[in-house]
C-alpha cells in the first residue's frame, strides 16, 4: 500500500452534503432510511420502557424492597436444559454436507426425538446446532429477521454464507461478553460464488472454517475419520458415504444420540434438508459384545 | 415412600464438589506461538497455524497474524475469539487513521494503539498475548512485546504464546541478550537506533553500542533461527504444530514463507 493512498474499502468520494438546517433528526450517512425509522421507533420503545422502570423503581423503594431491586441488576446465568449433540459438516466437489441426529435430550432423557437441528437460512446457506435448543430457536429467529429484511428489500441480495457465519460469531461472542452465553456450538454450511463454505462457532465465540468440521463429541469421534478420508474433490456419493460412516461412529459411541438423522446439502442448485432416516447398525462386533477381550484385568 | 433413586451422580469424589451442571468460562486457551526478530533493515514475524482446545485440535490452518500495512503487523496467541475481536478493532482503527491522515499508521503508533486497546479492557481483558512488529519510521526493524493488559516494551526480538518457555531462552542465547541481572550490563540486540532514543522511551545503558549487533545478524540467519526455534517447539509443545507462517518485512514489502511442522 502506498503512502497517501486510500485505505481498503474507503469510499471514493465524500458523503453527501451536510443536512439542511431545517432537519432536526440526525443524519445517518451510512444508514438506509428504513433503518433510521426503525431506530426512532426503538427509541420510543426505550422511552416507554424507561418510564416503566422508573415506576417500578418508585414502587420498589416505597415497598422497602431493596433486595429485589438488587436482583434486577444481577446477571442471569442459564444452564442448558434441552440439548442436541454433535453436528458434522464436510465440503465436497460441488457443495457442502451437514448432518446431525434429530434428538433433543433433557439431560440424558431422550425427550424430543424429531427436533430438526439443521435449518435453512436462505438459498445458499444452512445452519446446524448442538447445545441448548431453545437458544438455537432464538438464534434462528434472529437469522429469519435478517432474511425477512433481505426479502422485503426485494433487490435480490441475500446474506452470503461467510456473512451468516461472521454474524453468528459476533452474536455468540457478544453474549459471552455479557456473561449470558447462548449455549450452542453452531455449524454454518453454504455454497456461494462456486465455492463451498464451512465454518463453526462455539458458545464463547471461538470460530474457524475448515474443509470438515464437527461440534462436541463429533470432534473426537468423527473428525479423525474425516481427516483420514476427506478430499476436497470428493463426489457427492463419496461424501455421503463418509458422512454415513461418521454418523454411525457417533451413534455407536455417543450415549446422547439416536439413530434418526438428517442430512442437509447445499450446492449451486440450492439447499435441501433430507427427511429423517436411519442407518443400518451392527452391534455384534466382538468388542461390543466383550469390550474387555483385549484388556485383561478390566471388566 | 421415596423411591430408591440412583444416587451415583450425587456422590462426590473424595475432596471434590458435586458438579451439578455444566459450567462455563468466558475464556479458553487456543494455544499457538508467535515469534518476531528485528534486524537492521528487516523484521521477521512468524506464527504457528494450529488452533486447539484442551487436547483437541480444532483446525490446522488459522492465521494468527493481522497484516495492517506493509510496514506493520500484529501477531497474537491466546484465545481465538478475543484475538479476532482485537484484530478487528485494530483494523478498524487503522482504516479510520488512514481516512484521517491519508497514510498508513506507523509501527510505533500501532504499538501504542495496541497497548491502549488492551488496557481499555483492563477489567475484562482480552486473553491474548501479542507482538507488534514491522519497520519503524527510520526503516529499522521493530518488535514490541505485550502482556494481556497492555504493558509493552520495544525489544530486538520477542516470543509469545504456548511455546514461549521453549523458544525465548533459545533466542536469548542465540541473539546474545545477557540477563539484565548480569553486571556490568551487557549489550542487547535491539533495534533501537543508536543515539536516537524513541521519543517516549529512555535509552538505557543496556541498549547502547548495539549497531554492530544489528548488522551482525543477516536476514537469512534470522529466518533460519526462527524456523529452527519452531521446529524444536513443535517437538515438545502440543499446541505448536501443523504449519508456520513466516513474514519477512523489508522496505520492498512483505514476503510470505511457509514451514511445515509435524502434524501430531
Amino acid at each position: 500500500m502506498d503512502e497517501g493512498s486510500a485505505p481498503p474499502g474507503a469510499p471514493t468520494c465524500q458523503p453527501a452534503k451536510p443536512s439542511p438546517p431545517s432537519t432536526t433528526q440526525p443524519q445517518h450517512y451510512y444508514c438506509l432510511p428504513t433503518r433510521s425509522n426503525r431506530q426512532q421507533s426503538t427509541d420510543l420503545k426505550l422511552l416507554v420502557l424507561g418510564c416503566g422502570l422508573v415506576a417500578l423503581h418508585t414502587w420498589l423503594v416505597h415497598h422497602n424492597a431493596g433486595a429485589q431491586l438488587h436482583m434486577l441488576h444481577m446477571v442471569q446465568v442459564w444452564y442448558p436444559y434441552v440439548t442436541g449433540t454433535s453436528v458434522l459438516g464436510i465440503t465436497y466437489k460441488d457443495g457442502v454436507l451437514l448432518a446431525s441426529d434429530t434428538l433433543g435430550a433433557y439431560g440424558s432423557t431422550k425427550r424430543y426425538k424429531s427436533f430438526e437441528r439443521l435449518r435453512k437460512v436462505n438459498d445458499v446457506c444452512v445452519v446446524g446446532a448442538s447445545g441448548e435448543l431453545s437458544d438455537f430457536q432464538y438464534i434462528m429467529r434472529l437469522l429469519e429477521e435478517l432474511s425477512d429484511d433481505d426479502f422485503c428489500m426485494d433487490d435480490g441480495h441475500h446474506l452470503k454464507p461467510h456473512e451468516v457465519h461472521s454474524y453468528l460469531c459476533r452474536v455468540l461472542y457478544n453474549r459471552r461478553n455479557k456473561m449470558d452465553p447462548l449455549w450452542n456450538s453452531l455449524v454454518v454450511g453454504g455454497f456461494y460464488g462456486g465455492k463451498p463454505f464451512l465454518g463453526t462457532v462455539g458458545m464463547i465465540g471461538t470460530n474457524y472454517t475448515d474443509d470438515h468440521v464437527a461440534t462436541g463429541f463429533g470432534n473426537h469421534l468423527a473428525r479423525p475419520l474425516m481427516r483420514e478420508k476427506h478430499r476436497p474433490d470428493m463426489s457427492e456419493e463419496e461424501a455421503t458415504a463418509l458422512m454415513h460412516d461418521c454418523l454411525k461412529v457417533c451413534y455407536y459411541r455417543d450415549k446422547n444420540s439416536i439413530n434418526k438423522f438428517q442430512l442437509a446439502k447445499v450446492t449451486a442448485e440450492g439447499v435441501t434438508v433430507s427427511e429423517p432416516f436411519a442407518l443400518e447398525t451392527n452391534w455384534n462386533y466382538t468388542l461390543f459384545a466383550n469390550p474387555a477381550a483385549n484388556a485383561p484385568g478390566t471388566w | 415412600m421415596a423411591a430408591a433413586l440412583p444416587v451415583r451422580a450425587q456422590v462426590p469424589a473424595a475432596g471434590a464438589e458435586v458438579r451439578q451442571h455444566a459450567t462455563w468460562s468466558p475464556y479458553d486457551d487456543n494455544g499457538g506461538t508467535v515469534v518476531a526478530v528485528a534486524g537492521d533493515d528487516y523484521c521477521v514475524v512468524a506464527a504457528s497455524t494450529r488452533m486447539s482446545t484442551g487436547y483437541s485440535i480444532l483446525t490446522r490452518d488459522k492465521t494468527k497474524i493481522l497484516r495492517l500495512n506493509p510496514k506493520c503487523v500484529v501477531a497474537s496467541a491466546g484465545m481465538q475469539a478475543d484475538m479476532e475481536t482485537l484484530h478487528k478493532m485494530l483494523h478498524m482503527h487503522h482504516v479510520k487513521y488512514h481516512f484521517n491522515h491519508r497514510k498508513p499508521m506507523s509501527c510505533p503508533a500501532t504499538a501504542q494503539l495496541l497497548s491502549n486497546t488492551l488496557y481499555y479492557k483492563r477489567f475484562f481483558p482480552y486473553y491474548t498475548f501479542n507482538l507488534c512488529a514491522g519497520l519503524d519510521e527510520e526503516g529499522r526493524g521493530a518488535v514490541y512485546t505485550y502482556d494481556a493488559i497492555g504493558s509493552y516494551e520495544r525489544v530486538g526480538y520477542g516470543c509469545q504464546g504456548s511455546g514461549k518457555e521453549l523458544i525465548q531462552p533459545v533466542l536469548d542465547n542465540q541473539l546474545k541478550a545477557a540477563s539484565p541481572l548480569v553486571l556490568p550490563q551487557q549489550q542487547w540486540l535491539s533495534s533501537l537506533p543508536l543515539g536516537r532514543p524513541c521519543s517516549h522511551q529512555q535509552t538505557s545503558p543496556a541498549l547502547t553500542n548495539l549497531q554492530q549487533w544489528l548488522s551482525s545478524l543477516p536476514l537469512e540467519q534470522a529466518v533460519d533461527l526462527v524456523k529452527g526455534a519452531f521446529v524444536s517447539a513443535g517437538e515438545r509443545d502440543i499446541y505448536t504444530g501443523d504449519d508456520v507462517e513466516i513474514l519477512v518485512i523489508t522496505k520492498e514489502g512483505v514476503r510470505t514463507d511457509r514451514l511445515e511442522l509435524k502434524r501430531d
